[in-house]
């Protein structure tokens, strides 16, 4: 009786409000619920995916999200294998944990004062007679490309996967492998690539599947230096939900009823890897 | 060699606290036009107002208040709620629900489960606010204990319990002190989550709930460099300290 109260009490407590909201996305963006509802409806569904921004919002999310934690984990990686002196420094330990308490709208905002055409890049650039006015410095903010955004993604994400790869290298005793291969006639190019990444990669597998979602979901950085469209999808929805049109509200739930059957698709086949590899 | 070490100890130092540099010193700025690399005028108004003004200093009260209350709850249950799963045996599996709700965009989560706020009447109040971050840290601090209970745990209490003591006691003299560590990583991570919640905060807080990083946003939003500089100072003294001690706590007991 405890035991399946306990069990009752966990599951309710994780999956409840989540079961919740998508079963109110759900009944809205179907016209089940709201106060324009006019009955049982697909049409807001179809609207949605044949909708242009809304698809090109979620390119967008999903391209950021895996070009900006692509080129953090290549630098991060760089990083241990470059400075190998900061796995046994102890306050180089400590100082690479103080950006892990970065918040995402804080670095957004540092980003914006540096990369801005009147920011301090630009103005350095002006100083240095790279730049003759303001315009001539190039957009890296706001800007089609997500530059901004990109960047500051890669400043937040870094830090963690260098700390989290020092920790690795340090518990698994990978540098024992390195001197063994090295013994063995190894170069250091074929040590790096046939030992210690893919040990480190297949370590931080499950890291980089929920950073991604983390980066794909985020709303603080692409709300600070994102553009408007195609913006971020979680941007899109809540630019949906806040204005005061009720007829953009079923396609807003419908919307975010779609990111996430999408992290959730994401959370299957991550979950799914977990217990192969445990029971491999 | 010596020389070697502290030089790159030097320069790392100056790369992390670069960004506390650079707001520090856009926390006195004032008329700072471009193509200039410094302001015209030094102010300390940012400084002044937020050692001064009263509702800034509620705000950092109710925040902190938010976040510790926050971690207190999450630890607690997290930790019993574990203990219990452990003790019946549950296969380890159960644990990966618990990724499920800190996957999911904050603000899109919030957007999504807001109904049941408002049917309940805790949308636009601290406590809604509270349980809303609770959904998430709690998840988290499940996470963080789901790999402190095992058959260590269950020898050490056995010991104990074969040696004469009750189960009172070997709750308080061998359970608790074997898991502090994860105890005050718990609470420590859970209090960041709080902390640094704008999502939650805006939707379920729904205007009436001020935060620091809503204040952040407002002056960010403002262009007010100084104000959002110091307030964001604000917001990183806290969590830098924590780092410090979490850092201090995992040698102590790991290294």
């Amino acid at each position: 009786m405890r035991k399946k109260f306990i069990l009752t009490l966990y599951l309710s407590f994780m999956l409840i409000p989540l079961l919740g909201g998508l079963i109110y996305c759900f009944l809205y963006s179907t016209g089940g619920i709201g106060l324009l509802s006019k009955g049982f409806t697909l049409k807001v569904w179809f609207s949605v995916l044949s909708s242009e921004l809304v698809m090109k919002s979620f390119l967008s999310s999903i391209l950021v999200a895996t070009i900006s934690l692509s080129l953090s984990v290549i630098l991060a990686l760089f990083i241990v294998l470059k400075f190998d002196w900061l796995i046994n420094s102890r306050l180089a330990n400590l100082l690479l944990q103080i950006p892990l308490s970065f918040p995402p709208m804080i670095a957004a905002f540092l980003m914006f004062q540096f990369l801005y055409k009147g920011g301090i890049l630009s103005r350095l650039s002006f100083q240095t007679g790279l730049t003759n006015e303001w315009r001539q410095f190039p957009e890296l903010v706001n800007d089609v490309n997500n530059i901004g955004v990109i960047l500051t993604m890669i400043i937040l994400a870094t830090p963690f996967f260098v700390v989290f790869y020092l920790q690795k290298i340090k518990s698994l005793g990978i540098r024992n492998f390195v001197v063994l291969a090295q013994s063995l006639g190894a170069s250091y190019l074929q040590t790096n690539s046939k030992i210690v990444i893919p040990i480190l990669l297949k370590e931080s597998w499950l890291n980089i599947a929920l950073y991604w979602l983390i980066l794909f979901g985020n709303f603080e950085i692409p709300l600070i230096l994102g553009i408007q469209n195609p913006s971020a999808i979680s941007v899109l929805i809540s630019q949906k939900l806040t204005k005061y049109d009720l007829n953009e509200l079923p396609q807003a739930y419908a919307i975010s009823m779609l990111y996430i059957l999408i992290v959730i698709t994401v959370f299957l086949i991550f979950i799914f890897k977990r217990l192969k590899t445990r029971a491999a | 060699m010596k020389y070697l070490s502290r030089l790159r100890i030097t320069l790392l130092t100056f790369i992390i606290m670069f960004p506390f540099l650079v707001l520090t010193f856009m926390s006195f700025t004032k008329s700072w036009f471009y193509p200039s690399l410094f302001p015209k005028v030094w102010t300390w108004e940012a400084w002044q107002f937020v050692l001064s003004d009263e509702d800034f200093l509620m705000l950092m009260l109710k925040s902190s208040a938010l976040s510790v209350s926050v971690a207190l709850i999450s630890t607690i249950l997290a930790f019993f709620v574990t203990r219990q799963l452990y003790l019946f045996r549950f296969d380890q599996r159960i644990y990966s629900v618990a990724y499920l709700p800190y996957s999911f965009s904050p603000v899109i989560y919030a957007f999504c489960i807001q109904f049941m706020f408002i049917q309940i009447g805790l949308r636009g109040s601290y406590f809604g606010v509270f349980i809303a971050q609770l959904l998430i840290s709690f998840p988290y601090s499940v996470l963080l204990f789901s790999k402190h209970w095992g058959n260590k745990m269950r020898n050490l209490e056995a010991v104990s319990l074969s040696l004469g003591a009750s189960s009172t006691q070997t709750f308080l003299f061998i359970t608790l002190p074997v898991s502090i560590r994860i105890i005050g990583l718990s609470l420590i991570q859970s209090f960041l989550i709080s902390w640094f919640d704008y999502g939650l905060s805006w939707v379920i807080g729904a205007g009436s709930v001020n935060t620091i990083t809503i204040k952040i946003y407002q002056y960010i939003s403002e262009s007010n460099l100084a104000f959002a500089s110091m307030a964001s100072l604000v917001l990183l003294l806290p969590p830098t300290v924590v780092v410090i001690i979490q850092n201090k706590i995992w040698n102590r007991y790991v290294a």
